[in-house]
């Protein structure tokens, strides 16, 4: 061929390439093309003078892999062909050497189909491997979770149940509730309408009274909603339940407490109010000794105010720390006396005893007379001296009579190191009221009491628990 | 979307991706007939379509070529699709740090699996109008230098994106990156304000069917949106001029007015 003819062939090439940019892939840049049209057109003159084998076919697969699209490289080929058509064995070589590019072409086109496919199919199973991952997640998640929860369809037929969900209606497998109707589950009527009101609102919420498979009952908290599917139809029913049996009790615990609370609140008043009018009513006395009687009765009352006090600031009502409330009471009566610490001491050691209302109250009365006996007649020259009230756990004495026998006891002790009781006084059978409460009220409890008069009184009272 | 319709869509491919629609759009094998079905539809309304498409990735290419000629080593790319042929890490030298980002986050699995073996480059979920998701993921803070010296891609995404997110999203980028940054951007613009030809109309149309309405702009206003990046030489051009198709076949990427214009910004 004419050495002219090259230029030639490469500005045909290079005018149809640059018309062709769009029709290839978008990785051949336009600025690429004119090299194109010089190579392909360079190998088409090696070709026609010193065929290689494979070369055509290389050049081929080159321009697949560059990004030529189908129409350009049949547009190519087919204008080569034109451009050699006035001669036969340029045309012969022209014939030649497009069979063997387009060969080369598409055969590389048809590997960069295939990889680029099974990149994609691999991408694919990639993305489907993640989602069955978080599906799998989401299944467990759901299957173990402490809530119940069951799905539906949208008659209300049951479709699927989680473990939770079984134990609360206590049956052994799903089969036992499969296709069973939702509104069975409840005892409540209103349950009967949940399903028309989910296809109007979407969800439901709500408590429920539920009857287990052996006939008990349980408080529930039902979540339902519709599921919908990406058309936003619903397919389904999903419901969550959360048995709140032990909730509701603990929340009616919660409101009897506070109940207690108040009322011992209420009654502390009141026996403030009756402390104060005792008071009053003592500064109307003339008589010293029936203003002394008035002042003991109003201390009796504010031992069992304080009392109430005590229980309903203590934190769950079982019961009042004894150790708070003896030195409380005490020092409230060093206070009634007009005793000052320096002048007789007083001393409290009391274990961490929780004492229920109906020991707090006797024992409160029985320090209470105790103390008060010490105060106003252990220290005629008004001290100095010490006062000692003591609580602890004791062993059960060994005569103790059923049923306190196996319980826990209490030792108290009230002791003063004053001038002692009259050799005489036998405190059991004495006039005095405050003696007569102490063994009264030790009675009541179940105990005993004992007085060593050994370095001023000291009377020590057994007791059980009640 | 919320997290089951992104399971939904990974898990359903019988569905159209818009990933692999743009691919196929591009000429590329990354697609299903499904995708196929569904370019063909876009391509019906807009038959410029496919060729804008391809511009966007020319441009890309020319962009970056240019920027590793600059000696630019860290790209981080915004709306990037299917990182096939000739996206950043095939043009760029070998080493070049490339971060690519996606909305969508089918596409982003399909890329992670594509450059999985490719120690420079990384795929994060991100929209192009909150790119503060990527750039404070520990994905570019522990991929990147310290130097932010940076070249960023935001390309064919930009006229999806209302006036006040796509000032965010410049703002964003140019507080983040490091001085002497480079914003490589093209976008679907107007010579004038035509956005009343017919065919602006269909398009408009089209996009508004599928719930994504686009927001095409002239230079002014596309420079004025894309501040404080500076624009730097030659400015905004019609992406046809970047890349050197001939003026004739040019005009088969455009119809009444549109064209992809682009341009390299500074910090």
């Amino acid at each position: 061929m004419r050495p002219a003819a090259k230029k030639e062939l490469i500005a045909a090439f290079d005018a149809l390439l640059g018309e062709t940019a769009f029709d290839n892939r978008y990785s051949l840049h336009p600025r690429q093309l004119a090299q194109i049209g010089s190579e392909v057109a360079e190998a088409f003159w090696h070709f026609g003078d010193a065929p290689v084998e494979g070369d055509a076919e290389s050049r081929g697969e080159h321009l697949a892999q560059e990004g030529l699209g189908e129409r350009t490289i049949l547009l190519l080929t087919s204008r080569l062909r034109g451009f050699c058509r006035q001669d036969p064995r340029d045309l012969d070589a022209a014939e030649g050497f497009t069979t063997s590019l387009l060969e080369g072409f598409l055969r590389a086109r048809e590997a960069q189909i295939l990889t680029d496919q099974e990149q994609l199919r691999r991408a694919l199973s990639a993305a489907l491997a993640s989602q069955s991952q978080e599906l799998l997640i989401k299944n467990l998640a759901v299957n173990t979770s402490i809530n119940g929860i069951l799905l539906t369809d949208l008659d209300g037929k049951v479709t699927w149940v989680n473990a939770s969900c079984l134990r609360m209606w206590g049956c052994a497998s799903a089969e036992e509730v499969l296709g069973e109707a939702f509104g069975g589950f409840w005892i409540d009527s209103e349950a009967g309408g949940i399903l028309a009101k989910l296809q109007q609102t979407g969800g439901w919420h709500g408590q429920l009274q539920a009857r287990r498979k052996d006939g008990g009952v349980f408080s529930a908290e039902l979540s339902a909603s519709l599921i919908r599917n990406e058309e936003q139809s619903p397919v389904g029913i999903m419901a969550s339940v959360v048995d709140i049996t032990e909730h509701l009790k603990a929340e009616e615990m919660e409101k009897n407490l506070l109940l207690a609370k108040e009322i011992h609140h209420r009654i502390k008043n009141n026996l403030q109010v009756i402390s104060s009018l005792l008071f009053l009513q003592s500064e109307y006395v003339q008589d010293e000794k029936t203003r002394e009687m008035f002042k003991e009765s109003q201390n009796r009352v504010r031992s069992m105010a304080l009392l109430h006090q005590k229980l309903y600031q203590s934190r769950n009502m079982a019961g009042i720390d004894s150790a708070e409330y003896i030195r409380d009471l005490t020092r409230n009566l060093f206070m009634s006396y007009g005793v000052a610490d320096a002048q007789i001491q007083l001393a409290v050691t009391a274990e961490e005893i929780a004492l229920d209302m109906d020991t707090a109250v006797p024992c409160g009365l029985i320090i209470n007379e105790l103390v008060s006996n010490s105060l106003k007649h252990a220290y005629p020259s008004g001290g100095p001296g010490r006062i000692r009230v003591s609580v602890s756990r004791a062993e059960a004495p060994a005569e103790a009579d059923p049923p306190s026998a196996g319980g826990s006891w209490y030792r108290l002790i009230v002791a003063d190191d004053g001038i002692g009781l009259p050799e005489s006084l036998d405190f059991r059978k004495t006039e005095s009221l405050g003696l007569k409460i102490v063994c009264t009220l030790t009675d009541q409890l179940g105990g005993r009491i004992e007085l060593d008069r050994r370095g001023g009184a000291r009377f020590t009272i057994l007791f059980p628990e009640t | 979307m919320a997290e089951k319709d992104k399971f939904a869509s990974i898990a359903d491919s019988g569905k159209p991706n818009a990933g692999r629609i743009y691919d196929y759009l591009l000429g590329g094998n990354h697609n299903f007939e499904v995708d196929r079905m569904a370019a063909d539809q876009v391509v019906r309304l807009m038959p410029f379509f496919p060729k804008l498409c391809k511009l966007v990735r020319w441009f890309l290419g020319e962009a970056v070529r240019r920027l590793c000629e600059q000696g630019y080593t860290q790209f981080i790319d915004f709306a990037s699709g299917l990182p096939t042929v000739d996206h950043i890490h095939q043009v760029a030298p070998p080493g070049t740090k490339v971060i690519y980002s996606d909305i969508d986050p089918v596409t982003v699995a399909y890329g992670q699996e594509i450059i999985k073996d490719n120690p420079s480059v990384r795929y994060g979920v991100c929209p192009a109008q909150k790119p503060e998701e990527l750039l404070n993921s520990p994905l570019v803070q522990q991929f990147f230098d310290a130097n932010r010296k940076v070249a960023i891609g935001f390309n064919g995404v930009a006229y999806f994106l209302p006036d006040e997110k796509l000032q965010h999203s410049m703002k964003i980028l140019h507080d983040w990156a490091g001085k002497d940054s480079r914003l490589f951007l093209c976008d679907l613009g107007f010579e004038k304000t035509e956005i009343n030809t017919s065919t602006g109309k269909e398009m408009d149309a089209l996009y508004q069917r599928i719930g994504q309405p686009i927001y095409p702009r002239d230079r002014k206003t596309l420079e004025t949106l894309t501040r404080p990046w500076k624009l730097r030489e030659p400015g905004l051009q019609p992406l046809e001029e970047w890349v050197g198709v001939k003026e004739a076949v040019a005009e088969q990427s455009r119809s009444e007015g549109f064209a992809m214009i682009g341009a390299i910004f500074g910090k």
